[in-house]
């Protein structure tokens, strides 16, 4: 390679990585991403996925034809939350804090919308065995970093135009799901965090009254709101894709006390303390496409271990 | 990147007790680390295990050093991850030869550190052995026994389906992902972003991972890949450096006609 050759190339590459740049900043995949799809696509390439070989198996079994791997991310900063100015912390109080719940729907939306343009890429009609990574990198503080992955796949003989179904279901239960009568018909998905303040009474209870047992409706109240709030989220998706039920429904939750002041923004340091509650919930919603019946499972004794 | 040479016929590096095993395993005592199930299983589908195969590679990895504000990958560190795993598979593939096999099934790849060694990496790749029993040609279109990291049951399934293994395929690529400039930092400070630098640079360090893999799969002429892992790791080069690998098992059709039979949905009354 002359020295005009590798310049040429850094510039290519400088270049390609700026405009994966700008793609990433719309809210689509870099170019990287693309070509490998494209790629796939067209050359009859071998097919890559995340399937196990019981999967794999029973795809063939359901007409599902896999096309390849595909892949979502979202590194996602969150913003500064400000409490609200109230009268009555004195009495407690619990809010939403919308801005952390915005950037983790935000990275969310972003990670699945890349997943679906990656798999669209590769014609596929649905992704199943969607996997949800989150994580936080120790160089990127306060940011929130979301990967999916899964197996982008073709129905046999559909042509379903549109962005591409997305399920969490692994293969066995899709087929399971398929000999009952019932087809997936998307990944919901929703995030609440929620802010409890403790009332002067929580306080007194906690502090004061140390040997008595007794409940800290505060905190109950605030766990309560925040699930409510991503359930019913949930709820709501389902039904705007004319949904019939939700099942695997998974809900992680994080609750951390931190400090801070009255009026000032969470992170912040000061004299009294209050819970964070994050709740993050999953699932995959179905709908009834014929009535079938399982036939009833055959009990088995495992004889292993 | 290079590729490592492949000599059926060699043992170099095995030590004399390692070939003393070898030799005890050729003469019909079989060693494995399958479990019960396993084994039965791999009995069923005609095949017999032959030896534990071993290929281990001690190998020094390179300094490259990365301009604190660019995001790039670490082709010095790419390639030695990469090959130093390639060496270690090759020796194990070398061993599995030297036992008449037609593949390796189980194959873990493992990486230790040690503390006596910095910037030094033990790759060790580990599985089982196996022969068909009619003598079928079982192994990959470059004439090397198949490897896979399929345990004995997938092993099994997959027959069934009419796809055999061909090769374990991989694809690493170590990037380093830029620091956020002192203004850009304050630029996005305190609002709701995505934060497009860091995305793009794992994307893309993920993406080139799964582009390699894919292409180890189209020079052995695979129909697809199973099982695909993608692992994410930094290993000791602090926290802006990580390595993406993705690892899964090449398949091929070998029977047009075979398909499994339709499973029964079982409850299981363990626990």
């Amino acid at each position: 390679m002359t020295d005009a050759d590798r310049d040429a190339s850094a510039e290519t590459r400088e270049r390609e990585q700026a405009e994966s740049l700008a793609r990433i900043e719309s809210g689509r995949i870099p170019l990287q991403a693309e070509r490998r799809l494209r790629e796939m696509a067209t050359s009859g390439a071998p097919f890559s996925s995340t399937l196990s070989v019981d999967e794999f198996a029973l795809c063939s079994k359901l007409g599902l034809q896999p096309l390849g791997q595909v892949l979502g991310a979202s590194v996602h900063q969150v913003g500064w939350q400000n409490l609200p100015w109230s009268s009555s912390w004195g009495g407690g109080l619990i809010c939403e804090l919308d801005v952390i719940a915005g950037a983790w729907e935000e990275a969310r939306r972003r990670a699945f919308d890349r997943l679906a343009e990656e798999a669209s890429h590769l014609g596929a009609d649905v992704v199943v065995g969607v996997r949800l990574h989150r994580g936080a990198h120790d160089w990127a503080a306060g940011a929130v970093d979301y990967v999916v992955n899964g197996t982008a796949a073709r129905l046999s003989g559909s042509a379903r135009p549109g962005r591409p179904l997305l399920s969490d279901l692994s293969g066995q239960e899709v087929w399971l799901l398929h000999q009952a009568g019932y087809a997936p018909v998307g990944l919901v998905a929703a995030t609440a965090v929620f802010f409890v303040s403790p009332s002067y009474s929580t306080q007194w209870a906690r502090y004061m009254t140390s040997a008595v047992n007794q409940e800290l409706t505060d905190f109950t109240q605030g766990v309560y709101a925040a699930r409510e709030s991503a359930l019913g989220s949930l709820t709501g998706q389902a039904n705007a894709n004319g949904a019939d039920g939700i099942v695997g429904v998974r809900i992680e939750q994080a609750t951390a006390f931190h400090s801070f002041s009255v009026g000032s923004s969470i992170g912040g340091r000061g004299d009294r303390q209050g819970l964070i509650i994050t709740l993050q919930a999953f699932g995959t919603a179905i709908r009834q496409r014929e009535r079938a019946d399982l036939s009833p499972p055959r009990a088995n004794m495992e004889l292993g271990r | 990147m290079s590729e490592a040479s492949y000599d059926p016929t060699s043992l170099e590096g095995v030590p004399e007790a390692g070939r003393e095993r070898l030799e005890q395993n050729r003469q019909g005592l079989f060693t494995s680390d399958l479990s019960v199930n396993e084994f039965l299983l791999i009995k069923q589908a005609a095949f017999d295990p032959l030896g534990l195969v071993v290929g281990s590679s001690i190998y020094h990895i390179g300094v490259q050093v990365a301009g604190w504000k660019r995001s790039q990958e670490m082709t010095v560190l790419s390639e030695a991850m990469y090959h130093a795993r390639q060496l270690a598979m090759t020796r194990m593939e070398e061993e599995a030869d030297a036992l008449g096999a037609d593949g390796v099934v189980g194959v873990r790849l493992d990486i230790g550190r040690y503390e006596w060694g910095q910037n030094m990496a033990e790759f060790i790749a580990i599985g089982t052995a196996v022969k068909h029993r009619a003598g079928v040609l079982h192994r990959a279109p470059s004439g090397r026994p198949f490897t896979s990291d399929l345990s004995g049951q997938d092993f099994w399934t997959l027959l069934r389906t009419g796809h055999r293994p061909v090769g374990l395929v991989m694809g690493s690529c170590v990037y380093h992902v830029a620091h956020r400039g002192m203004l850009q930092s304050l630029g996005q400070m305190g609002r709701n972003i995505e934060l497009p630098n860091f995305t793009q640079a794992l994307y893309d360090a993920r993406e080139l991972a799964m582009e390699r893999m894919q292409t180890e799969a189209q020079e052995l002429e695979s129909e697809g890949i199973v099982g695909v892992q993608l692992q994410e790791k930094s290993h000791g080069w602090g926290s802006h450096v990580i390595e993406f690998f993705a690892v899964g098992t090449a398949i091929v059709r070998s029977d047009e006609h075979g398909e499994i039979e339709p499973p029964t949905p079982v409850l299981d009354l363990g626990r």
